[in-house]
């Protein structure tokens, strides 16, 4: 072990923190970990060793008074005795006696086993085995790890990831937890695992099954040091939403030709579903609304029952002007055979303001369950705002197939919502997670985690919708039920308090100035918080609830392609060969 | 009237006590660099190309005065001297500064070690009717400790600076030492000569003059000059504000000459300002750093008292 200096006594030495003073030609830095050690006055008990990590390094000219010293030091006429000194935060004391050390005891830099105490990585395992799942990299080279019980649900569940966009790297760390999960083998029935990931920005995460060709052997070393192995994820499913052009569905993406499946819900699975709730991201504005919302979906519940799809048929819409200009057709049993979203949006106008063109014609009472008209028409009027935004998901004219990360043979599920706008976006969120969450209730086997961005959208601290009861759902009660929300956002303190609070694993990049102040990231110590403001890109502060202190630490650039150009190309002979039958 | 403040502050003591000429003056001679007595502005010697350089420099303390049951009255003290080089490393303390601590009692008494805690104070007679007088004997034997380091340092190629007059306890050393006095004490120079020492502006000096040993009490006859230290910002101090008396024991006026050309340079880089040292600009910077170090390596007087309390407390 590498002695690195002795506990000074020009200032209090306590027994959770002290200072030590760096030796001459010796070196500590920022996050390093230490170890002192001095004997107990009781023989009987011995040594007494204390693990900490460094949270703060200064120098300086020691009894210098004067600012300008500094030059006169440099021009050689002033000799000056250079102080170094590291502040040392202490994180384990073995034996638990809580004494100061006395100054003058050496302080050793803690390495292999000494690390791993300091950190409690010693503590990360259960009768089945190590539950250290390896997180990245510290500043020293040595692995980072958390104990997996915090992250899948057994003592505790849910990671949060903060940081400004463009910087922070929210979503490459959130995919490197997911590959770390799914290829470190520290997770028991890892392939009986899922995750969804949606993928909110340009195609990036279309490629996630192909190998990065701008990987260098030195970031494959660093995937060999976290014993992964540097590689594309190799179970994934793609899922696109529809081009909105009339005709064939195919999936509305442009960097990938192959391997995207088209997503889109039909009319029966909407209404039996419940879904319509997910078109309404503001309920909270009007409490009659709200109502309202509710009485039409289990009105459609109902009328989906028993019914094939995907279009839906309906009896009792007896609005002949209203059917031929939403262009309606019949079925043999002369029923209405809705085909479309935007006709079922006529259909329930109907049902609840009665028959087209009339001023003040009169809903079914059955639907409208004795609201005022103002709040039909607002009803109405936020319902036809979303047919452009959602017609070309919910439909009638072909069996819809919604991406359901639980079927299937495929680890992970991509997502992508990018091109959608904010509401279908939301819509989709939305009705994937009831989804997800319901199947869970009803005791689906396997963990899911689920990767989501911009929580502050989904889960705003002040408004309601219904994500975020479903959110809330999932962070409350999710981890009993095996449903793990890997949640980012780039300002914490605009989030739901009980999302983010229910994190057992909380993950920061870079921050703006203004947000690393806020109370929310008060689990920092100072100096943390204070280097939030300038992480650079892939370095992360990471908090796990067995450690008192966060873990700084880099992670490896993504071994999968996170755009197109990234993409490496077999073009081996054997797979030119295999893939033209030769 | 115009009156001009003194450059350091009055908690000190002043840099010119003296107001009457010594007795000596006639012994004084002047002439030396031709006859003309006028100032004298030398090439200025860069720091870079100084000679390797000790700066030395001692410190005192009374830790307690002590009692015998007859109301014999002794001191303890603690006294150092240490120095700090300047070579081409840089500039740093010489090795481990000296320290000693002497129990100070008139002659005629026997007396033992005392030992408080790890420390040790030796006995040490001096010729002394009362207490203030064996108060003034604790500077002689700083000013022995400080002498027998500057023997030991000097040596070829180097230049040894000592804090205060040239105090030799043996023969003179064969090598350069230069001594300089902060506090003027005394007058050496006829009226006429003395004149010039209001006219000097910074960087300059007066021409070298002989100081016999034996008219003031000294083994050794010293070539001495006075120099003039830069005073910023000027305004607020007197003509005589900065000066520094300078003398060397070397035998031969042209080497007195070459040292007291390379002093200006040496002693006016080194100038203190009174923004940084209440005994600006005579405090060398270097020593006023040097004063601090050796003022850690003899302990804190607090701890030292207190513990002179609990072993005679037994």
């Amino acid at each position: 072990m590498r002695p690195i200096g002795m506990v000074l006594g020009s200032r209090e030495a306590g027994a959770l923190d002290f200072w030590v003073a760096v030796e001459e030609g010796q070196w500590v830095r920022l996050d390093d970990l230490v170890y002192v050690e001095f004997p107990h006055p009781d023989p009987a008990v011995g040594v007494v060793r204390y693990y900490g990590m460094v949270d703060q390094v200064v120098k300086l000219y020691e009894g210098s008074q004067f600012d300008t010293d500094v030059f006169l030091a440099q021009r050689e006429l002033l000799p000056v005795s250079k102080s170094y000194a590291a502040h040392v935060k202490v994180t384990r004391l073995e034996p638990e006696e809580y004494l100061p050390p006395d100054p003058g005891s050496r302080v050793y830099l803690a390495q292999a086993e000494a690390l791993e105490k300091a950190l409690y990585y010693d503590r990360m395992g259960n009768q089945k085995g190590s539950t250290r799942l390896p997180v990245g990299l510290l500043k020293n080279g040595e692995v980072a790890y958390v104990n997996l019980e915090f992250v899948n649900g057994v003592k505790g569940g849910h990671v949060n990831v903060s940081g400004i966009s463009g910087v922070a790297t929210k979503t490459s760390y959130a995919l490197f937890l997911l590959f770390s999960l799914f290829h470190s083998g520290v997770l028991p029935g890892a392939a009986n695992a899922r995750a969804v990931v949606f993928n909110v920005k340009g195609e990036d995460l279309l490629h996630l099954d192909r190998p990065n060709n701008r990987l260098t052997p030195l970031q494959r070393e660093a995937y060999h040091r976290l014993g992964l192995e540097a590689g594309p994820f190799r179970s994934v499913t793609f899922r696109a939403p529809p081009r909105p052009t009339p005709g064939d569905i195919v999936p509305a993406v442009e960097s990938r030709p192959q391997g995207v499946q088209p997503y889109h819900w039909d009319l029966v699975q909407f209404c039996s579903g419940g879904l319509l709730p997910f078109l309404f991201t503001d309920r909270g504005t009007m409490s009659n609304l709200g109502f309202l919302i509710d009485q039409v979906t289990e009105r459609l519940r109902k009328l989906a029952e028993g019914q094939k799809g995907p279009h839906l048929s309906v009896e009792d819409w007896t609005d002949e002007l209203g059917q031929m200009e939403a262009g309606v057709n019949f079925d043999s049993l002369g029923k209405v055979r809705l085909t479309s979203f935007a006709q079922l949006v006529r259909y329930v106008e109907f049902k609840l303001l009665g028959p087209e063109g009339e001023e003040e014609g009169k809903g079914d009472p059955r639907w409208v369950a004795r609201q005022a008209r103002g709040t039909l028409e607002a009803f109405v009027r936020r319902l036809r705002g979303t047919i452009g935004s959602v017609a070309h998901l919910i439909r009638g004219d072909r069996p819809g197939s919604p991406p359901d990360p639980l079927a299937g043979p495929f680890q992970m599920h991509v997502v992508d919502i990018h091109q959608l706008s904010a509401q279908a976006q939301m819509f989709v969120v939305g009705a994937m997670l009831q989804e997800i969450f319901e199947k869970k209730e009803r005791g689906r086997p396997g963990r899911v985690f689920i990767v989501l961005d911009e929580l502050n959208k989904y889960a705003p601290r002040e408004d309601e919708s219904p994500i975020k009861d479903i959110l809330l759902d999932i962070a409350e009660r999710g981890r009993s039920l095996g449903v793990i929300l890997i949640g980012a956002q780039q300002t914490a303190s605009e989030v739901e308090r009980r999302v983010v609070g229910n994190a057992a694993i909380r993950v920061v990049g870079r921050l703006d100035a203004a947000e690393a102040e806020r109370p929310e990231y008060r689990y920092l110590p100072p100096s943390f918080r204070e280097r939030a403001v300038i992480l650079p890109q892939g370095t992360m502060i990471v908090q796990q609830p067995e450690l008192p202190i966060p873990l700084p630490l880099t992670f490896p650039f993504p071994a999968w392609a996170t755009k197109a150009e990234e993409v490496w190309e077999d073009n081996s002979d054997q797979t030119l060969s295999d893939e033209l039958g030769l | 009237m115009k009156w001009r403040l003194e450059s350091w502050n009055p908690d000190y003591a002043l840099p010119q006590v003296g107001f009457a000429e010594t007795p000596l003056h006639e012994e004084v001679k002047t002439g030396i660099e031709g006859s003309a007595w006028e100032a004298k502005r030398p090439a200025r010697v860069a720091p870079a190309d100084w000679p390797v350089l000790y700066l030395v420099d001692g410190r005192q303390r009374v830790d307690a005065v002590v009692a015998d049951p007859q109301g014999q009255r002794a001191i303890l003290a603690t006294v150092s001297a240490g120095a700090v080089v300047r070579d081409g490393e840089g500039i740093r303390l010489a090795g481990k500064p000296k320290v000693r601590r002497v129990l100070l009692h008139p002659e005629g008494l026997q007396v033992e070690p005392i030992r408080i805690g790890d420390l040790v104070y030796e006995p040490e007679a001096a010729r002394a009717t009362d207490l203030h007088k064996l108060y003034g004997k604790v500077t002689e034997v700083m000013r022995r400790l400080e002498a027998e380091l500057a023997m030991e340092l000097c040596d070829e190629g180097c230049l040894v600076v000592m804090d205060g007059q040239i105090y030799l306890t043996g023969q003179p050393p064969q090598h350069p030492l230069l001594g300089y006095t902060k506090t003027l004490s005394g007058l050496y120079l006829p009226p006429e000569e003395q004149g010039l020492l209001y006219q000097l502006r910074a960087y300059e000096r007066t021409p070298i003059f002989r100081l016999p040993g034996y008219g003031i009490g000294r083994r050794v006859d010293v070539f001495s000059w006075y120099v003039k230290l830069p005073l910023e910002p000027r305004a607020p101090f007197h003509g005589g504000a900065g000066l520094m008396r300078v003398e060397t024991t070397v035998s031969e006026p042209y080497e007195a000459r070459r040292l007291a050309d390379f002093s200006v340079s040496l002693l006016c880089t080194m100038a203190s300002s009174p923004a940084r040292d209440p005994r600006a600009p005579q405090n060398l910077i270097a020593v006023g750093a040097l004063e601090m170090l050796l003022g850690r390596h003899m302990g804190s007087g607090e701890v030292i008292r207190r513990t002179i309390v609990r072993t005679l407390l037994g």
